[in-house]
């Protein structure tokens, strides 16, 4: 009797475990199914929202068309996408609610340096690998951060690219404009430390301008009393294109006399010609991206899914996107896992091929560490208005030789 | 560069000016400020850029219909979102400010919500009134777009100017704004001149909008510059005043250019404040404000 009794109570706690696991089966298993990656981007002022548009059409079109493969390990790819509004408090907010709200194994999207540096001590703090797709600061790499990666653009690159070019084009008086973000400050500590070190015969000066301003006459009117030969500017949409319109209307640049050297790599964006008429005529570009790359067989299918679905021709930050979300998706095939500690340790010995090349990280401790060194860029000159990117003339690609012969004067 | 960074920031201040000439009607009339004027100057911006590139609306027409945009919105608003503030709340009007404050406030922010939804994030640039390479007049470089719009500017300021102090309307706005009730008595319908103060205040922050286009590519947000700039100015100038808003839009536009270039950039928005600071010290009411006692 008393065994039947014991063997009646082991039945009913049996059954009411089995009864408690299988009514929380639906939560469990959809967990199991799907990999979830965060999404944080700028969708909404004062960053600039058509950078964190141009990414986050990437990252959905990869996630879906690697959906349609079946996804990862058998999991579908879900993003989850969240606004940081291009801010530090929005970035480490975002952070810290994909990680803990969402439960997030990875974080990808951001497209402004302030947004990545904040978001390093929260990946440190969780141990949850972010894969940074265009903050260009050198403070992301130099802290040393292990979960942090970046396949995308980084300063010293820009940087090195860009006095090569002022070398070249036999420059005597150049004016830099940079904006008042950590990418700005960056870029500018950098650009006067190379001009210093590998062309003191170039006389330099520099701005530091609030990328929220609408006005930046007075600027525009030291600059034209300085009379450089090349005017640099970093500043991203829309503040890049008030400073240009203004720079044009009054006659400044681009000129036979002073060129102008866009290094933002805003010239791509989508809507570039819609804010940027005559002042764009003769503007020398800095990109991540050329039509006339010689793309892998990835890049060319990702350009076609991309025009494909909508209707536009990708730019720079979306191929850096969708190079974010594809290495991550290569480390989670190699780690056969989607937790964070693994993927950190597969994203580390990352060596897989992108949509434009072939793509490791660095590990030497400095400006370069976790970063996709040889991240390929292009120099290229638009001769007309409303100037497609194919038709511009390419000046540089990454390895190869600077081209002067092309470039038009204004 | 003194006279080119001078010249500049009279242009700018003309602007200024125009922006906060309607706030300081509205001030002076309906004793609200509005916190939705930058918003009037965004839909104008906005209305000028679609008009003529979504719809392929000539300038000689897009422009006047940013001006009716602007004060039809200030019109609807004045009816449905101001007037309760007057007909039912009382006598003693208790609560009138944070009325205001609190529904402009959200207007401002339907406002940009509304544009975003309908437009997107994206910044568009209007089209130049006048193309063509920058002129040189006496050593200062213009460019014609920047000249005529400078002209039609100057036109709508001094023209409001002269119709506040020389016409009919004028003096009916002036009459409500000293004493309202007096006005009412002697048969001013101030119903009416209040929605004519909000209706021609949002045509002027339109104006200013689909003028500056060209030069600062509207996007939903681009309202909240010029309109804290508005704010300073008819403090500045004196709350009410449009003479001070004049006098105060074309300090603030010299001196920002001044301190931006002798100074800093970086703090080109802080040389308005310290401004006003300076002023206020000196002169409580403002530059042209008058001292007002309540009986």
């Amino acid at each position: 009797m008393l065994s039947r009794l014991s063997r009646l109570k082991r039945l009913a706690f049996t059954s009411a475990m089995a009864l408690a696991i299988f009514a929380n089966a639906p939560n469990g298993a959809h967990s199991q199914e799907t990999f979830d990656i965060g999404v944080s981007t700028i969708l909404t002022p004062p960053g600039s929202v058509i950078q964190g548009i141009q990414v986050r059409q990437a990252l959905e079109l990869i996630a879906d068309w690697q959906n349609e493969q079946g996804g990862v390990l058998g999991k579908k790819i879900k993003l989850v996408v969240a606004d940081d509004q291009g801010t530090t408090e929005g970035g480490r907010t975002v952070a810290e609610r994909l990680i803990t709200r969402d439960k997030v194994s990875v974080i990808t999207g951001q497209a402004s340096s302030n947004v990545v540096l904040a978001s390093l001590e929260v990946a440190k703090k969780y141990g949850v690998p972010v894969v940074n797709v265009n903050g260009w600061a050198s403070g992301i790499r130099t802290a040393g951060v292990p979960q942090v990666f970046s396949p995308g653009p980084y300063t010293t690159r820009v940087i090195t690219a860009t006095v090569d070019t002022l070398i070249a084009l036999g420059s005597k008086k150049v004016f830099g404009a940079f904006d008042n973000t950590d990418a700005g400050f960056s870029l500018e500590k950098e650009m006067s430390k190379q001009l210093k070190e590998r062309a003191p015969q170039i006389q330099y000066k520099s701005v530091i301008l609030d990328r929220a301003a609408k006005d930046y006459l007075p600027v525009v009117l030291q600059i034209q009393a300085e009379k450089p030969d090349v005017v640099v500017s970093e500043l991203i949409a829309p503040a890049g294109y008030i400073l240009m319109n203004q720079l044009y209307d009054q006659g400044v640049a681009p000129t036979k006399d002073t060129m102008f050297f866009e290094m933002g790599g805003m010239t791509d964006n989508p809507d570039f010609w819609k804010n940027i008429r005559g002042a764009g005529k003769g503007a020398l570009a800095f990109g991540h991206y050329h039509p006339k790359f010689d793309l892998p067989a990835i890049g060319v299918e990702f350009r076609k899914r991309f025009v494909e679905r909508y209707k536009v021709e990708p730019g720079r930050l979306s191929f850096q996107a969708a190079d974010a979300l594809f290495v991550i998706l290569d480390a989670a095939k190699r780690a056969n896992s989607t937790e964070s500690a693994a993927l950190t340790e597969a994203l580390a010995k990352t060596d897989y091929l992108g949509t434009r090349g072939q793509i490791t990280f660095d590990k030497t401790p400095g400006p370069t560490f976790n970063q996709w060194v040889e991240v390929p860029y292009a120099i290229f000159q638009f001769t007309a208005v409303d100037q497609k990117l194919d038709d511009t003339t390419l000046l540089k690609q990454s390895n190869g030789p600077l081209d002067l012969k092309g470039i038009v004067a204004p | 560069m003194l006279s080119s960074m001078l010249v500049s920031g009279l242009i700018t201040g003309t602007f200024y000016a125009l922006m906060a000439l309607g706030l300081t009607m509205i001030f002076g009339v309906l004793r609200i400020v509005n916190f939705a004027h930058g918003e009037f100057y965004m839909i104008g911006g906005f209305a000028y850029v679609l008009l003529y590139h979504s719809l392929g609306v000539p300038i000689v027409a897009a422009l006047p219909a940013a001006v009716v945009a602007g004060a039809a919105l200030g019109w609807v608003v004045e009816r449905l979102l101001i007037r309760p503030v007057y007909a039912e709340m009382g006598a003693r009007q208790q609560g009138r400010d944070e009325y205001a404050i609190i529904v402009t406030f959200a207007l401002s922010i339907l406002l940009i919500a509304a544009m975003t939804k309908i437009v997107g994030p994206w910044s568009l640039q209007g089209p130049r009134l006048i193309d063509g390479p920058p002129l040189l007049i006496a050593g200062i470089r213009v460019s014609p777009h920047q000249l005529a719009a400078l002209g039609i500017a100057l036109f709508f300021l001094l023209g409001t100017l002269y119709l506040l102090n020389y016409s009919l309307w004028g003096r009916q706005i002036r009459a409500v704004a000293q004493n309202r009730s007096a006005a009412a008595v002697m048969g001013v319908d101030v119903g009416k001149v209040s929605t004519i103060v909000f209706a021609t205040a949002g045509g002027l922050a339109a104006l200013a909008g689909a003028l500056l286009s060209n030069m600062i590519s509207p996007s939903p947000d681009v309202g909240a510059f010029p309109a804290i700039k508005s704010y300073v100015i008819i403090v500045l100038g004196g709350l009410g005043s449009p003479l001070g808003a004049l006098i105060g839009g074309l300090l603030l536009g010299v001196i920002e250019n001044l301190g931006a270039i002798y100074i800093s950039f970086s703090y080109r928005d802080t040389y308005g404040l310290v401004l006003l600071v300076v002023i206020l010290l000196v002169r409580p009411n403002g530059l042209f404000g008058e001292m007002r006692r309540e009986v």
